[in-house]
């Protein structure tokens, strides 16, 4: 159960990154985890539960994509994900570490915006409806302050490593 | 990645989009060939799709809740752009909703404040309307017309011939004046060099007049609106379309709330119905309804005088006086209204104009000063010697009220109520706004958290149940149950709850129906948000908010009930108490209702609003 709760998050970028939508991922998340419980038996102590866990979410993912008629991304596509994922997961956890620095280094106006997007529940149509703003342009204020967070990270990474 | 790398337009879009939820499979493809197409464009995908997942699971469930680290400062100001290694990053954006900023997080105490934005109702951000020209079939047009291709030279020549007539005409009647020469030698000249006519003098003279005339200059920026909630506009001529405030600005509200913030610093929250214009970056004028203004420092250095015409220009001029006068003074944010100047001398406080032309202050924090104003003094000539130029000062928990007649009266608000006395102007006090809404957590309690298995749920009650009419409400209690069909009782998150503890044999076909309830005080109703998280053996029926129905999600009817099915809630809200109430069905449909089975509920409620204080802090 520790084990699982650890790494949770990293389950959930993990599977965002394969099925770009949130609700999918949520879903597979549930699913993972119950797998997970069922499987536990077959985990060996001391070896990596967090890449144990990512393969069989890969798993659960492919067999949710195959499930379904129409099919957005190809097999191949996820397999390039799921692996330059589980390549890069202790770089990736080091953006998560300064994530929040930049976060709150960001102006108030676009860091409560950011906030706000991803409050539960909310979606960038609603939160246009709520600001009376076009949908069009929350979104682009949105991939703005994304792109100033991971210009951020990568700065601070880059400060961090000289130091 | 290499440093240098910056993705393209349209993978960006396509991002975007994704992180929209809105990809076509079409995108899907493309941006799957993007991904494919370079090491460099996968891993910034990998990472975009990193800070995407972190931002929903950190940002949602954990971030607002936690208070930055000791030492560390919340970005609450654009001042603090100034510090190299721990800049706030500038986006650089020119879009004026960053001006416009979003609501100010002001802070009530030492820690600070991680505050989500208002509701902002931002005028322009909205899509302008477009102009419709309706069209009529061609009509033909007489040759008089201004639409003709004769009429309008004609008109014109006409009108032209008419007006230079009319201008020879007043140049002969006034020629023996001084002006006349005047005009007459600069025509003179100007028909010499231009080698017209008369006319064309008159004209060239007239335009150097006009040129002699000073230009209108654009009055001064002053401040921002830095938020809106729930705004209504009294005049619709005066509803803001640009987030810049230019000296002179006139708000008019019915209701809702709007931040102003100064060039100064100083932030002032109108409270609808109200009406106010901002006469200079030091204050404003207040005809009716409220406002609280919270003055950063109190005071700013610019040249200042006594009187309120003085002071006026003298704020307009403000810095070109600072740069000659070897003595800079101080100046005050002053706030006018028809029957007092009210100057503050601390940091916070209220004014109230009623309808009735009475003004009313009130201090939070710091010191006014409450003057006469002029128009006042001299409307109450009777009372002109005792009341001209009386000016009284005021502290924190004071309040004083100018009546029309000039009369002050005061009220210490913390005596009073130490006295046991009811006093109007405490009531008065507690109506200002203090700080624009923020989101806060909605209190709503998960079934059985924090208890043992066995306790009654003091948030939860089962107040009825089909089968029996009579059913008198009851605390629901925390119920254990088998691991594996049901899904473990976690008590720091939630627990099954139920009629009783353990195993409870409940008759088939049968609904009972679970209660909890929730206040919103000091909120906006309209504003809230409420995610429910459930799981039911066997089924949630129905979902009512304040009695209202909400549709219910797909969910199993069979075990194992391991999963949570989740509800946003929107709307329905009410300010004070709330009630949800969840039907939950015993039993698989067309089963032997003979047949006993166990019932229970299990919820996780999570909620945001936005809501303001009232109160002191």
């Amino acid at each position: 159960m520790r084990l699982y709760t650890a790494c949770q998050r990293r389950l959930y970028i993990y599977l965002l990154s394969l099925v770009h939508n949130v609700s999918d991922a949520e879903e597979l998340l549930q699913q993972t985890s119950f797998v997970l419980w069922q499987k536990f038996a077959e985990f060996q102590p001391g070896s990596n539960f967090g890449a144990w866990a990512c393969r069989i979410a890969y798993l659960e993912t492919c067999k949710l994509l195959e499930s379904r008629r129409e099919r957005s991304l190809s097999p191949a596509f996820l397999e390039r994900v799921a692996e330059k994922m589980s390549q890069a997961s202790e770089l990736l956890e080091l953006h998560g570490d300064v994530f929040r620095y930049c976060l709150e280094r960001l102006n108030e106006a676009d860091r409560q915006l950011i906030i706000r997007r991803y409050a539960p529940g909310m979606n960038v149509r609603t939160l246009a409806l709520e600001l009376n703003r076009p949908a069009r342009s929350v979104s682009k204020s949105l991939t703005r302050i994304r792109r100033t967070l991971l210009e951020c990270i990568e700065r601070r990474l880059r400060q961090e490593e000289r130091e | 990645m290499n440093e240098n790398y910056l993705p393209s337009p349209e993978f960006e879009e396509l991002l975007s989009t994704m992180c929209d939820d809105e990809l076509t499979p079409e995108e899907a493809r493309r941006l799957e060939e993007i991904v494919s197409s370079s090491d460099d464009d996968c891993w910034y995908y990998l990472c975009y799709v990193h800070l995407h997942g972190t931002l929903h699971w950190d940002t949602a469930q954990h971030f607002p809740q936690q208070p930055l680290p000791e030492g560390e400062e919340s970005l609450i100001s654009e001042k603090q752009a100034t510090v190299a290694a721990d800049v706030p990053i500038d986006t650089g954006a020119v879009e004026p909703r960053n001006e416009a900023g979003g609501m100010s997080a002001v802070s009530s105490g030492s820690k600070p404040v991680v505050a989500l934005p208002l509701e902002f109702d931002l005028p322009w951000e909205k899509p302008r309307p477009k102009v419709v020209i309706e069209t009529s079939p061609p009509t033909p047009l007489p040759w008089y017309s201004i639409n003709s291709p004769i009429g309008l030279p004609l008109i014109s020549y006409t009108l032209g011939a008419i007006i230079t007539l009319i201008a020879i005409g007043i140049g002969a009647v006034v020629h023996v004046t001084h002006n006349y020469e005047v005009a007459a030698s600069q025509a003179a000249t100007s028909e010499g060099d231009s080698g017209g006519g008369g006319g064309g003098g008159v004209s060239s003279a007239l335009a150097t007049a006009e040129k002699a005339k000073p230009k209108k200059e654009e009055a001064p920026v002053v401040g921002h609106i830095s938020g809106m909630a729930d705004c209504r506009w009294a005049d619709p001529s005066l509803k803001p379309i640009a987030p810049r405030i230019r000296q002179g600005t006139k708000f008019a509200l019915t209701s809702g709330l709007m931040e102003i913030t100064y060039t100064t610093g100083a932030k002032v929250i109108l409270q609808g119905p109200c009406t106010y214009e901002v006469e200079s970056p030091h204050g404003g004028y207040l005809a009716l309804g409220k406002l609280t203004a919270r003055v950063a420092s109190g005071e700013w250095p610019v040249a200042s005088s006594k009187s309120q015409e003085n002071h006026k220009s003298a704020i307009i001029n403000h810095k070109s006086a600072i740069s000659k006068s070897p003595n800079i003074q101080i100046s005050k944010f002053v706030v006018r209204t028809p029957t007092a100047i009210i100057t503050d001398l601390g940091t916070e406080f209220g004014v109230e104009v009623t309808e009735t032309g009475e003004s009313q202050a009130h201090v939070f924090q710091g010191q006014v000063e409450i003057r006469l104003a002029d128009d006042n003094i001299s409307s109450s000539a009777g009372k002109g010697p005792a009341a001209k130029g009386r000016v009284i000062i005021i502290n924190a928990n004071q309040s004083a009220v100018v009546k029309k007649d000039g009369k002050i009266q005061t009220i210490d608000i913390t005596k009073a109520a130490g006295a046991g006395e009811e006093v109007a102007g405490a009531a008065a006090a507690g109506a200002f706004v203090r700080q624009m809404p923020r989101w806060v957590p909605i209190k709503v309690f998960n079934t059985g958290i924090g208890l043992k298995e066995g306790d009654e749920d003091p948030h939860w009650q089962i107040v009825a149940r089909s089968d029996q009419p009579d059913f008198m409400p009851q605390p629901a209690v925390v119920s254990m149950l088998p691991m594996g069909m049901w899904c473990g009782n976690d008590p720091r998150n939630s627990q099954w709850i139920s009629t009783g503890e353990g195993w409870q044999d409940l008759p088939n076909g049968v609904t009972f129906t679970f209660r909890t309830q929730f206040e919103l005080l000091d909120a906006l109703p309209k504003s809230a948000v409420l995610v429910v998280r459930f799981m039911a053996d066997n089924h949630v029926n129905s979902i009512r908010l304040n009695g209202k129905e909400l549709p219910v999600p797909n969910h199993e009817y069979n075990h194992p009930f391991t999963r949570f099915t989740k509800l946003t809630l929107r709307e329905g809200f009410v300010r004070g108490p709330n009630i949800l109430e969840i039907d939950v069905f015993n039993g698989v449909l067309e089963k032997d209702v003979n047949i006993l089975s166990p019932m229970c509920f299990r919820a996780e409620l999570e909620g945001w609003v936005l809501s303001w204080e009232k109160t002191s802090s």
